[in-house]
């Protein structure tokens, strides 16, 4: 008879890092779907690129590394992938979502030591690097289509998404597009982020699970939801209403999967919970940063990198 | 019903498999080993030779200092050897005394006292004369704590045994509540405080029904919230009370003393019945071993003895398991059977090592909606482990209670509990015992 002597505790939480990927995953899908309807065929087969080249190119990495023998896959990549993927117009090619995936995985996130290291979210860092550097592919949008797996017709238009309406022609303009639309999606934009409804589904399994703490996404969004109100009140014809706002952009995309410094809520999320009474503050504080500068008029926030919300 | 408890915490599961089996009588064990270090403080020095006869109950180590305890020989027979022995709960070679039994008890009782005539300094006096400790696990010397720096008005009686699988003060509480009680008017009388709680945990019904009936009118009994740590000091006076021990302090900065149930039992036994503490209730449990129960034992029998005798045995086809003095949460596994029980060990869990591997940390936070004290435990692990000690300790390293709800809850395995207790130690030693 052996005795053992690791350390307390003796018993472990079922839970593992494999599971919470996992969940993120789940909670994504929803969104694919929406993205297959509204972009058509080409939307999965760009998702599907994105989850199985990040897993590849971990696998890759780890092997170059020689960490291969304590790897164990967790699924990390796979929603790094998938949230590129997400994060990208239906215009990108395939090969150009692959690039940016490898810039992902290999240089920003095990570069800097890998799961849980990494100084930026992997999935963001990826696509400021898509685009800069294929601007015309990254910033072209197609209005949608309505049809699962259907294809793009050759002479599409490009449309502009509300956001960029709403700069360039003001509120009034930006009417055009109904909250009901928005809501369920109908716009162009980045693949993931046009459904707030399943987005919402996706937050709602996350929030069952207990793999997201409800007070992070609704301090974010109640935020954007004042301070576009001040504006609102200061000038209706020039600066949109709040509910327009949280309906836009990838607002909802970035308060669910990504919280904080633009940090995937799941591969990072722990880094807004400094202290468990400051969390609230805290997000408050960036989020009014990022608000106030996105409000900014030079500042043309409809390209702007740096916040998850164009 | 609204069950009290603390912020943070977790809940493993219960496993209390011995909750309806009664305390049975263990029988006599041939050989017991008694170290000389059973409490917190400096350790006993040895008062007896090898071959000298010693009877039951019969001083063998006296304390050295204030903080120290006596310690008594637990059977009547001969000393064998005075010898230096790995103790597991220190970390380091402890002198302990051999006594290799010859016959039944032949008392030797302590000075008798009325207690309901005695004065608060007989009666602490008797209390340090038996040499009882905390007997939750922390053993910390009852006399010092019973005679506290700042004046108290609340007395805690510790009835939560929020570990899994041990469920001896659950038993003593249904079985020995009237002795209990007395305890505590001795309890009472010694620290002169009015009010009593008792906190349990709510998965002990049938004891919470018992003593609210029982015990009304005498002591408040305050059904708590199921929660790991719940029988943890601190976390007991923020559900009874409300009131936070400020960092660094003792509960007795804010005039509460909180006290094991087992040890208001080991109190009546010294001035009622005339017994230092040499005996006390355990739980044998765990998957591992064949017959698991609640027991009476000597304090000094090797843990070899109590699994072949009262556990009857490992189960057969395990090749490797894990016996814990304690409970699986912060239960210390011991590297040798023949490891004797302490005064302090509540329990001995025998299980089998759960598959972990660490790997890095998401940032997931759930360890820090764990943590009962408010600690980070995450960005602890990391100072401790990158041996950035004072920013540690900024952080609140020295709070860290070592209840393991962070290690427990983490999905990446990562072991905070193993380096933040490395790094408390390395700090201490490096500051000389200074905060």
């Amino acid at each position: 008879m052996k005795l053992l002597t690791t350390s307390a505790p003796h018993v472990r939480t079922q839970d593992s890092t494999r599971k919470i990927m996992i969940d993120v995953l789940i909670a994504l899908i929803p969104a694919v779907i929406a993205a297959t309807y509204f972009f058509g065929f080409y939307a999965l087969i760009l998702a599907i690129v994105g989850v199985v080249s990040a897993e590849l190119v971990e696998l890759f990495i780890m092997r170059v590394l020689k960490k291969d023998k304590e790897f164990v896959p967790n699924g990390s990549a796979a929603v790094t992938g998938l949230l590129l993927a997400l994060n990208v117009s239906v215009a990108t090619p395939w090969w150009v979502l692959l690039i940016g995936v490898v810039f992902a995985i290999a240089i920003v996130k095990h570069v800097f030591g890998g799961l849980g290291q990494n100084t930026f979210n992997p999935a963001l860092a990826g696509r400021v690097f898509l685009l800069v550097s294929f601007p015309s592919a990254m910033t072209t949008w197609y209005s949608p289509i309505n049809k699962f797996f259907g294809m793009y017709p050759a002479d599409i238009q490009t449309t502009a998404t509300p956001l960029a309406v709403l700069k360039l022609q003001g509120f009034e303009a930006a009417k055009s597009f109904s909250y009901i639309d928005l809501f369920f999606g109908n716009r162009g934009g980045s693949l993931g982020e046009t459904s707030i409804i399943l987005l919402l589904l996706g937050f709602a399994y996350l929030a069952v699970r207990g793999r997201i703490k409800v007070m992070v996404p609704a301090t974010y969004i109640g935020s954007v939801l004042l301070f576009s109100w001040i504006f609102y009140m200061v000038d209706p014809s020039k600066y949109g209403s709040p509910l327009f706002h949280i309906l836009t952009g990838g607002l909802m995309l970035g308060a669910i999967h990504g919280n904080r410094h633009g940090n995937f809520s799941n591969d990072d999320k722990g880094s807004s919970y400094l202290w468990r009474r400051l969390r609230i503050i805290n997000d408050g504080n960036k989020i009014f940063r990022r608000i106030s500068r996105r409000r900014l008029p030079f500042h043309n926030y409809n390209e702007c990198p740096c916040t998850v919300d164009r | 019903m609204t069950l009290l408890s603390f912020k943070g915490g977790v809940h493993p599961p219960e496993k209390k498999l011995t909750k309806n089996a009664e305390i049975k009588t263990a029988p006599l064990p041939q050989k017991v080993v008694v170290f000389m270090l059973q409490h917190a403080g400096a350790p006993a020095k040895p008062i007896v030779q090898v071959g000298q006869q010693v009877k039951t109950g019969q001083v063998i180590g006296e304390p050295q200092g204030t903080i120290s305890a006596y310690v008594h020989s637990p059977v009547t027979g001969t000393v064998t050897s005075v010898s230096k022995i790995n103790s597991p709960v220190h970390g380091m070679a402890v002198e302990a005394i051999t006594i290799e039994r010859t016959s039944d008890d032949d008392w030797e009782l302590l000075p008798a006292v009325d207690y309901e005539r005695a004065s608060r300094e007989e009666l602490l006096d008797i209390v340090k004369k038996a040499g009882i400790v905390g007997l939750g696990g922390a053993m910390f010397p009852t006399h010092v704590k019973l005679a506290p720096p700042k004046p108290v008005d609340t007395l805690i009686i510790n009835g939560a045994e929020c570990e899994p699988y041990l469920t001896i003060d659950h038993r003593v509480m249904i079985e020995r509540n009237d002795e209990v009680l007395l305890g505590i008017e001795i309890t009472k009388k010694i620290l002169g405080v009015k009010s009593v709680y008792i906190g349990i945990e709510y998965n002990k019904k049938d004891a919470i029904d018992l003593l609210e009936k029982k015990w009304a009118g005498k002591v408040q009994v305050v059904p708590l919230r199921t929660k790991y740590p719940q029988g943890a000091e601190k976390q007991l006076i923020k559900a009874i009370t409300g009131k936070e021990v400020p960092s660094g302090g003792l509960p007795s900065d804010i005039g509460i003393v909180v006290q094991n149930v087992s040890t208001m039992l080991a109190i009546k036994q010294a001035i009622i019945d005339r017994k230092p503490l040499i005996e006390r209730g355990m739980t044998l449990s765990g998957e591992c071993v064949k017959e698991n129960g609640n027991w009476w034992v000597r304090i000094g029998t090797p843990i070899s003895w109590v699994i072949e005798n009262l556990g009857k045995g490992f189960v057969e086809g395990i090749e490797e398991v894990k016996v814990l003095m304690g409970g699986p949460m912060m239960g210390i596994p011991v590297s040798s059977l023949d490891t004797p029980l302490l005064k302090g060990n509540n329990g001995i869990t025998v299980i089998q090592e759960q598959e972990r591997i660490s790997t890095n940390c998401i940032r997931c936070s759930y360890c820090v909606f764990a943590c009962p004290m408010n600690l980070q435990p995450y960005l602890l692990d990391l100072l401790s482990r990158k041996k950035k000690y004072d920013e540690a300790v900024a952080i609140g390293l020295l709070d860290c209670i070592e209840c393991g709800s962070c290690s427990y809850s983490c999905p990446a395995n990562v072991e905070h509990v193993k380096s933040i207790k490395l790094a408390k130690k390395v700090y201490k030693a490096l500051r000389g015992g200074k905060k």
